[in-house]
């Protein structure tokens, strides 16, 4: 659904605009524009104007550096370093999609910032690390199958595919409104 | 290969049980506040015991102290929802409690369609719930978690701290925090939770609730109901809102319920901490005083 949002902001708005075919200056200000509307499609909330504008900045700095095109930067856009760095802005702009008022997003940034006393809640992060395992691991098979072509045995995936049908069966919890029936 | 998969996963499925049934395993953590309702509501379905008291209500009396309410007293209390969820499950169940405890903190939440869907083939879920392993508190993930994410990854976190305790910036950082910090995230809350409570003024709905509280009272058709006021904020408490609910209530006569009313008499004793949920000893003397009430009154 995200994915078909953005073909259409792609096709009837990032093009229309001019896309890349401007200038530069003009290429980095469209995304901006591009993001901001597709935030505020989402809702007339300074929220989600917020949430395109992050986003609509990310792009136009990550595009700036590859029309720099250095070796060394090209690099560090490539590596794992790069994905966690995004991986972080995408997590953190969702906070603007989550919390109710924009008001509550600035104070969790702020608790970001201060709460030392998160040390208190080690049971909690502890239990929250334990249950991002599947989803690291996961990223980090997939990652070294890609770059080293790591194989992994049939016998494995059989257990694998297994353990997944068992977690299903007896783990599947409640199920949470899909986020796109809000809108 | 999907074949030779459902096998394994069929086979993982019986060595579960099997361990389930004959060691003793520590109940698993659960996930978020509607999982634990599930929690609650597997563990009434599971509880055969007919005739004792079931007290119904919200996170309000979710907050009782069960050990001082004792075995006698199934608390049935459901966070984020309301007397409704739970006494629709006892009429589903058919399960004719002697005495009905209604909490009258939240009488107008209405009943939550998504907690009613989750019991909607009751009769495929009691036979679901008859093995452990689908039994929502038994949940792997959540029993690995509570020994994994407690005891090893908690541990090095606590370690962590201890070390951090040692060093003045910390210590400084943890001061200031304690000062500003929770202040900022307790008046979200209790802006939040007053707003819903206490300035809304709704009689006509009001009376609706007290209505449809009624219907449902006829077809559960328990012998005695107890109306539960639990302490809360004194805004709270002396709302309107609350004041009315009160009149309301003493107007409805039920044809063979003895109907009965259980109002603390005085606030002080008791602390909140948000403003609307009792703290935990408040709740341990909130939860004895009723048991006692109850023991008197039969």
């Amino acid at each position: 659904m995200a994915h078909f949002t953005f073909v259409i902001f792609k096709e009837y708005l990032y093009f229309p605009l001019g896309g890349n075919k401007k200038g530069r200056i003009r290429t980095y200000i469209n995304l901006l524009m591009t993001m901001i509307l597709g935030g505020l499609w989402h809702g007339a909330a300074w929220s989600y104007a917020v949430w395109g504008l992050i986003h609509g900045v990310a792009l136009a700095i990550e595009r700036l550096f590859r029309d720099i095109n250095n070796r060394l930067i090209n690099k560090i856009l490539e590596s794992f370093v790069y994905t966690f760095f995004v991986q972080i802005i995408v997590t953190l702009a969702w906070l603007t999609f989550k919390l109710p008022e924009f008001k509550h997003v600035l104070f969790y940034f702020d608790s970001l910032i201060n709460n030392f006393g998160i040390f208190d809640n080690y049971k909690e992060i502890g239990i929250i690390s334990f249950y991002l395992l599947p989803v690291v691991g996961y990223h980090l098979l997939s990652y070294l199958k890609e770059e080293y072509l790591f194989n992994i045995s049939k016998s494995f995936k059989v257990l694998f595919y297994g353990i997944l049908i068992f977690l299903l069966l007896v783990n599947s919890g409640v199920s949470g409104q899909f986020i796109y029936f809000q809108f | 290969m999907i074949k030779k998969a459902i096998l394994v996963s069929i086979i993982l499925l019986l060595i579960y049980e099997v361990l389930l049934q004959t060691c003793v395993i520590k109940t698993g953590i659960t996930q978020n506040q509607r999982h634990s309702n599930t929690v609650i509501a597997e563990k009434f379905i599971l509880n055969e015991t007919k005739g004792s008291a079931i007290l119904v209500g919200s996170s309000i009396g979710a907050r009782l102290n069960q050990e001082e309410l004792g075995d006698k007293i199934f608390n049935l209390s459901l966070g984020g929802l309301g007397v409704f969820d739970g006494m629709e499950l006892i009429r589903k169940l058919n399960r004719i409690p002697n005495q009905l405890l209604i909490e009258i903190n939240v009488l107008k939440r209405g009943a939550s369609e998504p907690f009613d869907s989750e019991f909607k083939y009751l009769e495929v879920k009691k036979i679901s719930l008859k093995s452990k392993s689908f039994q929502s508190i038994y949940q792997p993930a959540g029993i690995v978690g509570e020994w994994f994410g407690y005891s090893v990854i908690g541990k090095i976190f606590y370690k962590l701290k201890l070390k951090l305790l040692s060093s003045d910036t910390f210590k400084k950082k943890e001061q200031k925090e304690s000062k500003n910090q929770f202040v900022k995230v307790d008046s979200l809350i209790q802006e939040k939770l007053r707003k819903s409570i206490v300035e809304t003024v709704d009689s006509l709905k009001i009376r609706n609730n007290i209505l449809k509280l009624r219907n449902t009272i006829e077809l559960i058709k328990p012998k005695k109901i107890i109306f539960v006021q639990i302490p809360s904020g004194y805004s709270v408490n002396h709302s309107l809102n609350n004041q009315f609910t009160i009149e309301e209530l003493h107007k409805m006569v039920i044809k063979n319920t003895q109907i009965d009313f259980f109002i603390p008499d005085s606030l002080d004793l008791y602390d909140t901490t948000d403003g609307v949920h009792l703290e935990f000893n408040s709740a341990k003397l909130f939860s004895k005083k009723m048991k006692m009430y109850l023991l008197n009154s039969q």
